[in-house]
């Protein structure tokens, strides 16, 4: 091969391999980014029930309820409550441990599906580390701007 | 009034490096500003950092309170190791710490005895010229020594989860790391600039090694430290703020190896430049990312917006300038082919899939930001992502660290390689089939994991009696480099395998468990025997009893606790860990709930995580790997 033409084919060859590279990246990150709504945004939008979404907004006061449930025949505890943006409510259930800064009137993100009836089943209950933290997602809530003295 | 001492210090400290700063870019336009000495002014700027750093320690020793950054994250009733540690325990003493090791290691190189000197005095202008911009950074967005009015008598306390030692000396570590790339950065751009550049990479290497072992360990402890400390049962997350650690890492990783080929070949030469300026870059990037907090993360504490926009332009500068002078010294027509079949080529083929897996991350990392920007969509991205891209790019990765360290400089060929290596590709053949027996039945994945781990750890093993058996003298002759690449290799052939046993095989249970009921979990016997409460010098904590016996003998009795402290509200999980060599028991208590406690009964959360304990173990080896090359090229300098 002369020297010209296999410095074509390097050239053609890694750049299939990048495009091919970039491809597989992005594929992949299409099917596994997790939209974020508010509550208002979750009745307002249309998506796929199927899909891991993430809900953030506060947890509405005396909203949280702990119960026993039979869960894959173990005696398990569900804790329920509601996520507020202050316009609209979406009801979240959860099987686990809390994390240790979950309150009621402070802000959470959680992780997981929403059923046909609008009633949000966490997989996943955000921590974080510090109490006076704020997600930036649940900051630019609209509507809990202003509502909420700490952010 | 000592911190008004502090203070002043600082602000010497940017008067000083200013000059510097106004040197570097009248450089830009030809001319000359002679009056400063470099050298001088990097030993200014280290002390007075140093008295900085020491008044703000002094201060929270005594508990001033009426400065705001003590008052926000200290309290008397402290003890007093983590009234020192909360220095670094916000953001304020956190960047004035990453400061101080700024200076440090322009301190140190100011020491090195190096023949060229204008060389050394422009790796010193630049490094200033970093000083000046983070000092700059520091007075304005986060001096640590504002006070607060009316002055308080009380602190409100430092967030307890960071009381506790693995988090206590996590940052400096992950900031000699971090901040030792700034001397590497400083360096690389000195070398580019001086034309008679004499020998850069004897001078850059013991710096890139030891930022290196110290971002290694600086990782494995945060790592350790989630795991024990936040009761999630895992190490890593997949989190902006764990993403931004590792990615510097990476770069550091691949420049390990080209450092050692730059001064033979154009090519690796150019490799280096640039994997020099990006860590560095990558650094600031991972700065950026924990302290503006754009992202959500899980690890992320109360943070100002404002300070990330100046960040960001840091960021701008510092790249801009560096990707400039990178761009100078590119030259596509004169590099010297390289076989692919030689160590070389192997060492080439490293680079580019470590840059992959890099870009593949800091994509995963950032695309969050830019879909906010640009889409106005909120979104993150999850651990499967990084999971389904970085397992296929594993497989041909660690089949290369196999095979690699056995081929010849130069130039090889396939069948005199195979037959060289006969030995080895039967041994790693049986080796194989017995993992894959052992493991059998259990996820794909896993298997084909373990069995490159094992094959791994083995043909380092070989690759060490190999030589053994060549020298004639004793294990001491057989160099130091050699050396430390086996290290480096074993390491990473255990980390594979902890990883794996603690992310496929993991086992979790969670449940109501009333007392005396016995969960089962591996072949564990995990009993419940109830919870009593316990006085702490701060907190107060509710301490779970947990018997544990194996084949009907009791072996240990597991204590995790919830504890409350007294100062916030704050509470803090505290996760009761029984490793072994093949895996860990690992317990957390669930909150309290007042009629589960009339009833006996508690949530509790077991885990059986496989082969945990060898992801520490790996850190040992990889930190053995850096400190080895670090002394060897010191060694060498002399």
């Amino acid at each position: 091969m002369k020297k010209k033409n296999k410095r074509i084919f390097n050239l053609v060859f890694f750049l299939s391999l990048l495009i091919t590279g970039t491809t597989i990246i992005f594929y992949n990150l299409r099917d596994n980014i997790v939209f974020f709504y508010s509550p208002t945004e979750i009745h307002s939008s249309e998506f796929n029930l199927d899909n891991l979404i993430r809900l953030g907004g506060m947890v509405k006061e005396e909203s949280v309820n702990k119960s026993q449930i039979e869960f894959k025949g173990k005696n398990v505890e569900e804790v329920s409550f509601v996520v507020t943006d202050f316009e609209n409510e979406v009801k979240v259930k959860f099987i686990g441990i809390l994390p240790d800064l979950f309150k009621e009137g402070q802000g959470v993100v959680v992780e997981g599906r929403l059923d046909k009836n609008y009633v949000f089943t966490a997989e996943e209950v955000l921590a974080k580390h510090d109490e006076n933290y704020m997600p930036p997602e649940i900051k630019n809530i609209e509507s809990i701007k202003g509502r909420v003295n700490d952010i | 009034m000592i911190s008004e001492f502090g203070l002043i210090s600082l602000g010497l400290v940017l008067v000083l490096t200013s000059l510097s700063f106004a040197k570097l870019v009248l450089s830009f336009s030809g001319k000359n500003l002679s009056i400063v000495n470099e050298i001088k002014s990097s030993w200014l700027a280290f002390f007075l950092t140093l008295l900085s750093f020491l008044c703000l320690t002094y201060s929270f020793i005594i508990s001033d309170f009426s400065l705001e950054v003590i008052y926000k994250n200290s309290n008397s009733q402290l003890p007093l190791i983590y009234k020192i540690t909360g220095v670094w325990g916000n953001h304020e003493g956190s960047i004035l710490l990453w400061l101080l090791v700024m200076t440090f290691f322009g301190f140190l190189f100011s020491l090195n005895n190096i023949k060229n000197k204008e060389f050394k005095e422009l790796a010193l202008t630049i490094q200033n010229s970093l000083i000046f911009l983070v000092s700059l950074f520091v007075v304005i967005t986060s001096n640590p020594f504002s006070r607060n009015f009316p002055p308080r008598i009380e602190g409100a306390d430092l967030n307890p989860l960071l009381q506790d030692p693995g988090l206590a000396i996590h940052p400096p570590f992950l900031y000699l790391g971090y901040v030792g790339f700034s001397i590497v950065y400083s360096i690389t751009l000195a070398v580019i600039s001086d034309k008679k550049n004499s020998d850069f990479i004897m001078v850059l290497k013991p710096w890139i090694f030891i930022s290196w072992t110290f971002l290694t360990i600086g990782i494995g402890l945060g790592s350790w430290w989630a795991y024990y400390e936040l009761g999630w049962g895992g190490f890593w997350f997949w989190d902006p703020v764990e993403n931004a650690s590792l990615l510097p890492w990476l770069t550091a990783s691949t420049l390990l190896h080209t450092i050692l080929l730059a001064r033979k070949n154009q090519l690796f030469y150019k490799w280096t430049v640039f994997l020099s300026i990006f860590t560095f870059i990558l650094s600031l990037l991972g700065t950026f990312l924990v302290r503006s907090g754009v992202l959500v993360s899980v690890h992320a504490f109360a943070n100002d917006p404002s300070r990330g926009l100046f960040i960001l332009i840091l960021l701008f500068i510092i790249s801009l300038f560096g990707v400039i002078k990178f761009l100078s010294i590119i030259d596509i027509k004169n590099s010297k082919q390289i076989n692919l079949l030689s160590r070389e080529g192997v060492i080439s083929i490293n680079n580019i899939f470590m840059l992959s897996l890099t870009l593949t991350i800091l994509i995963g990392t950032i695309y969050p930001i830019f879909s906010n920007v640009i889409f106005d969509k909120k979104l993150s991205v999850g651990a499967p992502f990084f999971n389904s891209i970085l397992s296929p790019i594993m497989i041909p990765f660690i089949v290369g660290m196999i095979v690699g360290p056995f081929i010849k400089w130069g130039r090889d060929d396939l069948k005199f390689l195979i037959s060289r290596l006969k030995n080895l590709i039967f041994l790693l053949f049986f080796a194989s089939m017995f993992l894959w027996y052992i493991n059998f039945g259990g996820p794909i994945l896993s298997i084909v994991f373990f069995v490159l781990g094992g094959c791994l750890i083995l043909s380092s093993f070989y690759e060490f009696f190999l030589l053994l058996g060549r020298t004639t003298k004793k294990i001491f002759s057989i160099s130091n480099r050699v050396l430390a690449q086996i290290l480096a290799h074993m390491g990473i052939g255990i980390l594979v395998i902890g990883i794996t046993g603690s992310s496929i095989l993991k086992e979790e249970k969670i449940q109501f468990q009333k007392v005396d009921e016995i969960i089962r979990i591996k072949n564990y016997d995990v009993r419940f025997l109830g919870v009593k409460n316990v006085e702490g010098t701060n907190y107060i904590s509710k301490m779970g009893l947990f018997e544990i016996s194996k084949n009907g003998q009791i072996i240990k009795l597991m204590q995790p606790e919830k504890r409350f402290y007294n100062s916030g509200k704050q509470v803090t999980t505290e996760a009761a860990i029984n490793s072994s060599l093949l895996g860990d028991l690992y317990i957390a208590l669930g909150d309290v709930n007042e009629k589960d406690m009339e009833n006996k009964q508690w949530t509790t959360r077991i885990w059986y995580n496989p082969y945990t304990i060898w992801i520490w173990i790996s850190i040992l080896f990889l930190a053995a790997a850096g400190i080895i090359s670090f002394t060897n090229s010191i060694r060498l300098k002399k």
